[in-house]
């Protein structure tokens, strides 16, 4: 590989690893947000493990689990009880610190 | 037997400012201790949605509050038997208790506060509230991951102290037990040998002030016993700051003492929840007849020890 093209390989590839901490739940589906009840709620400031349920999204009477794909804090909760969600829409920050 | 409570440092803001009405005359005294409007700070910090009060802030506003709550109680003609607070709350409890001034209290918080802060600077860290698991399973936990058990706050609830990625390491731990861990907005790792480059200033403070014997018995949240002389309640504040408070231990004690009726001073209901729930579980275990309760076994075991 000519040298150059190696150069900007590298800058593509740099530029694919991040190092910042914070991190994004999104809405698996569209749909309106639901959190989970009391008992199982996840409350700010609490940890997370990848795959932890943090609330459910419902369209109609089917509800689709809101899954966190990321290991660390939940810092916030970005949508209100009952509010509608896009697909892809940020739900919860996550601080995996 | 009645039990009047203080919290400690972990209100939100926005209860603190209600717990200082700009009508009450402790508000002018602690400005002018403290040199500067301590119900103006508190409410500008307080206008963020679910804003916590800095340490340096915290520690004044909290204990003006329970102060101010402590009169107008007293106004009213409550009476109480016994005095105990969290870790800032024992200085609340003690003031409540007569063994030093409004004055001289505020002074030693607000020197405490800062100490804190700035030890947090040179020993970063934090802390992180452990549920659901017992005490000996968070203790492990604690030693696996390097923290230090700061806080026996109730049955199934102590505070973990120390290093930002040992709590998240701990986090992990307590999740894969079935317990749940939740990150305290505190701005170091409190009630730990890390907060030694504090010390001077308590001490310094806390020399400068006069303490008398409690009218009230104040229990120590070190020995979660009763404050006795003087000096020794110097010398166990300063500890205190670098060691566990033994908050359920010392309710369980009184418990003992026949204390059933409590009431949290505030600001919030934070220290009345501990009682809450350490009381339900020692009435639960009195009532099968010892069969099924950690609460007293946990206590019993570090009495054995000590």
């Amino acid at each position: 590989m000519p040298e150059a093209t190696a150069a900007v390989t590298d800058t593509f590839a740099a530029s694919e690893v991040t190092s910042i901490s914070e991190r994004l739940v999104v809405a698996p589906c569209g749909g309106r947000f639901v959190p989970l009840p009391p008992e199982v709620f996840t409350t700010e400031g609490e940890w997370v493990e990848p795959g932890q349920v943090l609330a459910e999204v419902q369209q109609g009477t089917e509800r689709t689990p809101v899954r966190s794909p990321f290991r660390g804090w939940m810092m916030g909760t970005l949508a209100l009880a009952g509010q509608p969600v896009r697909e892809g829409e940020a739900l919860f920050w996550i601080w995996s610190s | 037997m009645r039990l009047g409570l203080f919290p400690g440092q972990g209100i939100p803001a926005k209860a603190a400012f209600e717990a200082l009405p700009a009508s009450d005359p402790l508000i002018q005294t602690a400005g002018e201790v403290l040199g500067y409007d301590l119900r103006q700070k508190v409410g500008i910090a307080s206008r963020r949605a679910k804003a916590t009060l800095p340490t340096s802030l915290a520690q004044p506003a909290i204990f003006t509050a329970g102060v101010i709550a402590w009169r107008a109680a007293q106004s009213n003609g409550q009476t109480f038997d016994w005095l105990a607070g969290h870790s800032l709350g024992e200085y609340t409890a003690l003031v409540a208790g007569d063994a030093m001034s409004f004055e001289e209290g505020l002074l030693a918080v607000a020197a405490r506060g800062e100490a804190m802060n700035d030890a947090s600077r040179v020993t970063p860290g934090g802390m992180v509230a452990i549920l659901g698991l017992s005490f000996d399973t968070a203790q492990e936990i604690a030693d696996r991951a390097g923290l230090v058990l700061a806080n026996d706050n109730a049955p199934g609830q102590v505070v973990l102290s120390g290093a930002e990625d040992s709590l998240a390491d701990a986090a992990g731990l307590v999740r894969s037990e079935g317990g749940r861990a939740v990150l305290l907005e505190v701005s170091g790792p409190f009630h730990t040998p890390a907060l030694e480059p504090a010390v001077p200033a308590l001490t310094e403070v806390l020399e400068s002030i006069e303490i008398r014997t409690p009218r009230i018995p104040v229990i120590s949240n070190v020995t979660a016993r009763p404050h006795n002389d003087p000096g020794e309640i110097r010398s166990l504040l300063v500890e205190q700051m670098l060691s566990r408070v033994r908050f359920r231990e010392s309710l369980v004690w009184l418990w003992q003492q026949g204390a059933r009726e409590y009431l949290d001073l505030g600001p919030g209901l934070v220290a009345a929840g501990l009682a809450k729930r350490t009381f339900n579980e020692l009435e639960t275990h009195a009532e099968d007849g010892g069969r099924d309760s950690t609460v007293l076994d946990e206590t019993n075991k570090e009495a054995a020890s000590a």
